[in-house]
C-alpha cells in the first residue's frame, strides 16, 4: 500500500504541475494581452495628454503674441501722440519701453526666419536711432520738422513693419 | 585693431553696393542711410557741416556698437585744382548708398505708374 502511494503520488504531483502549466499558459497570454491592451490605451492617452499640452502651449504662445503686438502697437501710438505734445522728457522714458519690447518678441521667437528677424532689427534699429537723437536735442523742445519725421516714421513701423510681422508670426505659429 | 577690422568691413561693404547686393534704405536721419540684416545693421552718415563721412556698426539691439571716421576734403582742397581728391571707401559707400535709395525709389514709381 506505502510503496503504491510512493510511487502514485509524485506521478500525480508530476501530472497535476503539467496541468496547471497547460491551463497556465493560455491564462498567461489571456494576462499579457490584457496587459498589452492596457499599455496601448495608456499610451494612447499619454499621447492625447501630450497633444493637448501642445496645443494649449500655442494657443497660448499665440495669445501671447497677439497681446505682445497690441501692447507694442498702442506704446507706439503713444509716442506718436507724446510727439505732437512735444513732450521730450516723457518720451524719453517711453523710448527704452518700446526697444525692450522689440527685444523681448524677438528672444521669445528663437525660431523665426531671417526676413522675420531682418524685420525686428529693422524696428529695433529705428527706435534706438529715434531714441538717440531726442537725447542730442538739446533743448526740451522737440523741433517741428524731426516731430514731422519721426511720426512718419512710426506710421510706417505700425503700418508696414508690424503688420507684416504680426502676419509672419501668426503664420509660422500656424504652421508650427 | 576694431579700425583695421572696420576697414574690412567698408571694404565688403563698398564690394557688394558696387555690385547692388545690399538693399540701402534711407535712415530716420538727415543724410544718413542704413542696410539692414537678421541681427545686425549698418548706418552710413554724412555731415557736412562737420565735414565728415562716418559708418556705424550696430547690434541686434540697435546700439552702435563700432564706428568709422573719415574727415570730408573741405570746400578749397576741392577747388584747388591742384589737389587730387579721390574720395574714400566710405564715400563711395555713401555714394552709392544714396544712388541706390533713389534708384529704388524712381523704380517703383515707375511701376506705379505703368500700371495704371
Amino acid at each position: 500500500m506505502f510503496s503504491f502511494y510512493s510511487r502514485t503520488i509524485p506521478v500525480l504531483i508530476n501530472e497535476l504541475g503539467s496541468i496547471a502549466s497547460i491551463v497556465g499558459l493560455p491564462l498567461s497570454l489571456v494576462a499579457l494581452g490584457f496587459a498589452l491592451l492596457q499599455l496601448g490605451k495608456l499610451r494612447g492617452e499619454t499621447r492625447a495628454a501630450k497633444d493637448a499640452a501642445e496645443e494649449a502651449r500655442k494657443l497660448f504662445q499665440r495669445d501671447l503674441t497677439a497681446t505682445e503686438m497690441a501692447r507694442l502697437r498702442e506704446r507706439i501710438r503713444g509716442l506718436s501722440d507724446l510727439h505732437r505734445n512735444g513732450d521730450r522728457s516723457t518720451l524719453l522714458g517711453q523710448y527704452p519701453e518700446v526697444w525692450e519690447m522689440l527685444i523681448r518678441i524677438r528672444r521669445r521667437h528663437p525660431n523665426l526666419s531671417d526676413v522675420q528677424r531682418g524685420q525686428i532689427q529693422s524696428a529695433i534699429e529705428t527706435v534706438a536711432n529715434m531714441q538717440r537723437q531726442l537725447e542730442e536735442i538739446d533743448t526740451d523742445v522737440i523741433p517741428s520738422d524731426i516731430r514731422t519725421d519721426f511720426n512718419v516714421e512710426l506710421i510706417r513701423l505700425q503700418s508696414k513693419l508690424l503688420a507684416d510681422l504680426e502676419d509672419e508670426l501668426e503664420k509660422s505659429e500656424t504652421e508650427e | 585693431m576694431a579700425e583695421s577690422r572696420m576697414t574690412e568691413v567698408a571694404s565688403e561693404l563698398l564690394r557688394l553696393s558696387k555690385v547692388n547686393r545690399l538693399k540701402w534704405e534711407k535712415s530716420i536721419r538727415k543724410n544718413e542711410y542704413r542696410v539692414v540684416f537678421p541681427d545686425v545693421a549698418f548706418s552710413i552718415a554724412k555731415d557736412h557741416d562737420m565735414g565728415y563721412c562716418q559708418l556705424n556698426l550696430i547690434d541686434d539691439s540697435g546700439q552702435v556698437i563700432e564706428s568709422i571716421r573719415i574727415e570730408l576734403p573741405n570746400i578749397l582742397d576741392l577747388l584747388d585744382e591742384e589737389s587730387e581728391h579721390s574720395p574714400s571707401d566710405i564715400e563711395t559707400i555713401y555714394d552709392l548708398a544714396e544712388v541706390y535709395v533713389k534708384d529704388a525709389g524712381i523704380t517703383k514709381a515707375l511701376e506705379v505708374l505703368r500700371q495704371e
